[in-house]
C-alpha cells in the first residue's frame, strides 16, 4: 500500500513532499488535512532551512513511534539521545527558529526539546550580561535600578 | 523572521509564553540569577503566572525535604531529595522547628522561639517576620481561594496546678499590605501534639485537650474563616508524644500514625471531616529497624525514614499494592553536627520569590 503524501510549502516556495503520518506529527497540519485534504500547505513563515530541519525530526520520530513494543524502551532512550545530538548540532539562532516553528505547527516534543536546550544554554551562562550577548537581548535596566534590584534580591545563605 | 544573513537582533524576540515555557525548565536557584537580565524576565520571574505554572510542572515531580537541625549553629539545612538522592547540596536557614512545607516554602521558629522565618529551601531566599511575642507552635498554610500564606503562631504558658494553658494565638497573613500579627480567637486552646499538615486550606494538627488528663484530639484551623474546630477521635487512640505521634498525609487524606517499635504501623486515616469518620489501615513494612511513617507520596507508596541512626541515615519507599519496597540508604557526608532531623514527604521546587513587603 503506498503511503498518501502531502506537500508543505516553504516561505521561498519550496516544497516538500512528505509522508502523512511524518506531518502528522503537527497538530496544526494534522488539523489542516482533515479540513483541506490533498491540498498543498504553504507555511509562509518557515524558511526552507527550518521546514527541512523540523520534518527530519518528524520522520525520526514517526519511525520510532512505529516501531512497535518490541524495543519500546530501549528505543525511547535511543530517541532521547537522537533528540539531544539533534539540538546539539543547531547554532542558536536556527535553534530559536526552531523552537518558535515547533511552537507554531504545535509540536510538543519537539518544542520541549527545544526549550530544554535553550534553557540549558542559559544555565551554562556565568551571568546576565553573558544571557543578554547570547540572546541578544536589551538591557533596559539602568545601573540604580539594578542596584535596587539586587538589594531587594538578596539570597543570604 | 531573520534574514537568512544572520540579522541576529531580533533573535529572542520570543512570545512571552514561550519565554515562561522555557524559563520553567530552569531550577528555581538559576532563576534567581535571571531577574536582572531584562524588565520582562524579571516581571515574568516575580509574577504570580510563572509561579504557579512552574508549580504545577514541580507537583508532576515531588520530592522529599530533609531538615535537619545543628545545634551548635542553631541552624537548620534542608535537602530536596529526589530520585539522585544526595545529602551533600543542602540550602541553610536559620531556624529550629519546622513545619511542613506548603507550595515548597517552609516556616519556621528560631531555637528561642522568638523569630519567625519564612522560607524557601528551593532558593535559600527567606524573610524573618518580626514578631513580639514568644511562638510556642507555629503552623503554615496556604488559602487557595484567596491565594494566602497564612502562619498561625500560639504560645503557652504553664499554670499553677501544672496544666498548660494557652496564652494567645496570632495570625500573619503574607501580603503586600501593611499587615501585622493579629490576636485571633482560638476555641480550642488545645497544646499540639503533632506537626500541622495543610489541605484545602484548613491546617489540621494532633493535640491534648489539657496535660494532665491528655485526651487526645485534632484540630483544625480554617485559614479562610480563621476559625477553630475540633475532629474527636476514635477511642483508644491517642497522641502519645509529639516524638512518637504525627499527623501525616496518606492518599490526598490526613492521617495520624504513631511510631512503631514493632514493623506494624497503624495509619488512622480521616475518611469523613464533617462526620468525624476515621478509618484504620495497617501496615507491616519490610524493615527491621526503628522507623517512622512519614506518609505517602505520588505513587502511592509509604516514606519511612530512619529514626535511630550511625553512619547511614535511610529512607524505605515501601508499595503495598504490590508488597514491594526499595530502600535508599544515604551517606551523612560532611553531616556530623546535625542534632535533629525529619523527614518531609510532599515537597516540590518552588521559584516564588518572597518579596520584602511581606514584613513591615
Amino acid at each position: 500500500m503506498s503511503k498518501k503524501m502531502i506537500v508543505l510549502k516553504s516561505s521561498e516556495g519550496v516544497s516538500f513532499v512528505v509522508e502523512e503520518a511524518v506531518a502528522r506529527q503537527s497538530k496544526i497540519i494534522s488539523f489542516l488535512v482533515e479540513e483541506f485534504p490533498d491540498r498543498e500547505l504553504p507555511l509562509t513563515n518557515m524558511t526552507s532551512e527550518i521546514l527541512r530541519k523540523t520534518i527530519e525530526y518528524c520522520k525520526k520520530h514517526v519511525v520510532e513511534d512505529d516501531g512497535g513494543g518490541d524495543s519500546s524502551s530501549s528505543s525511547s532512550g535511543d530517541l532521547k539521545e537522537w533528540d539531544v545530538k539533534f539540538v546539539a548540532e543547531i547554532d542558536q539562532p536556527r535553534l530559536m527558529d526552531l523552537l518558535m516553528a515547533a511552537n507554531y505547527l504545535d509540536i510538543p516534543s519537539l518544542l520541549d526539546v527545544t526549550c530544554q536546550k535553550v534553557a540549558d544554554t542559559i544555565a551554562a551562562c556565568n551571568d546576565e550580561k553573558e544571557i543578554r550577548a547570547t540572546f541578544n537581548i536589551e538591557n533596559d535596566f539602568t545601573e540604580e535600578e539594578v542596584e535596587a534590584i539586587r538589594m531587594e534580591n538578596q539570597y543570604p545563605i | 523572521m531573520r534574514s537568512k544573513e544572520g540579522d541576529d537582533t531580533e533573535s529572542l524576540s520570543l512570545p512571552v509564553d514561550l519565554i515562561i515555557e522555557i524559563l520553567t525548565k530552569l531550577p528555581p536557584r538559576s532563576l534567581s540569577r535571571l531577574i536582572c537580565v531584562s524588565k520582562l524576565w524579571l516581571s515574568i520571574i516575580h509574577g504570580k503566572y510563572f509561579n504557579d505554572w512552574y508549580l504545577t510542572r514541580s507537583s508532576t515531580r515531588p520530592r522529599l525535604l530533609l531538615h535537619r537541625y545543628c545545634h551548635d549553629t542553631r541552624r537548620s539545612h534542608y535537602s530536596s531529595l529526589s530520585s539522585g538522592l544526595s545529602l551533600g547540596d543542602s540550602i541553610t536557614l536559620p531556624g529550629c522547628q519546622i513545619s511542613p512545607p506548603v507550595r515548597g516554602l517552609i516556616c519556621c521558629v528560631d531555637h528561642d522561639s522568638i523569630i519567625v522565618v519564612i522560607g524557601n529551601p528551593s532558593t535559600g531566599q527567606f524573610l524573618t517576620l518580626t514578631h513580639d511575642a514568644i511562638t510556642d507552635k507555629i503552623f503554615f498554610g496556604y488559602d487557595p481561594v484567596n491565594d494566602l500564606y497564612k502562619v498561625l503562631s500560639m504560645n503557652f504558658f504553664h499554670d499553677i496546678d501544672g496544666s498548660v494553658v494557652l496564652e494567645k494565638s496570632q495570625v500573619l497573613t503574607l501580603v503586600g499590605a501593611q499587615e501585622s500579627w493579629r490576636v485571633i480567637e482560638c476555641k480550642y486552646p488545645y497544646y499540639p501534639g503533632t506537626q500541622g499538615i495543610c489541605h484545602n486550606g484548613v491546617v489540621y494538627y494532633g493535640a491534648w485537650s489539657n496535660l494532665t488528663d491528655r485526651r487526645s484530639v485534632v484540630v483544625g484551623f480554617d485559614l479562610r474563616s480563621e476559625e477553630f474546630s475540633l475532629i474527636t477521635l476514635p477511642e483508644d487512640v491517642q497522641i502519645v508524644s509529639r516524638f512518637e505521634s504525627d499527623l501525616v498525609r496518606y492518599n490526598g487524606k490526613i492521617a495520624l500514625v504513631n511510631v512503631s517499635l514493632t514493623r506494624k504501623f497503624d495509619l488512622w486515616v480521616l475518611m469523613d471531616v464533617q462526620k468525624h469518620e476515621w478509618s484504620k489501615y495497617s501496615v507491616v513494612a519490610p524493615t527491621c529497624d526503628f522507623f517512622r511513617c512519614r506518609g505517602t507520596i505520588e505513587t502511592g507508596e509509604l516514606i519511612f525514614e530512619q529514626l535511630y541512626f550511625g553512619d547511614q541515615f535511610s529512607i524505605l519507599y515501601y508499595d503495598p499494592k504490590q508488597d514491594k519496597a526499595r530502600r535508599v540508604d544515604l551517606e551523612r557526608s560532611g553531616d556530623t553536627t546535625s542534632s535533629g532531623r525529619k523527614l518531609f514527604v510532599d515537597h516540590v521546587e518552588s521559584p516564588m520569590f518572597l518579596p520584602r513587603k511581606f514584613i513591615h
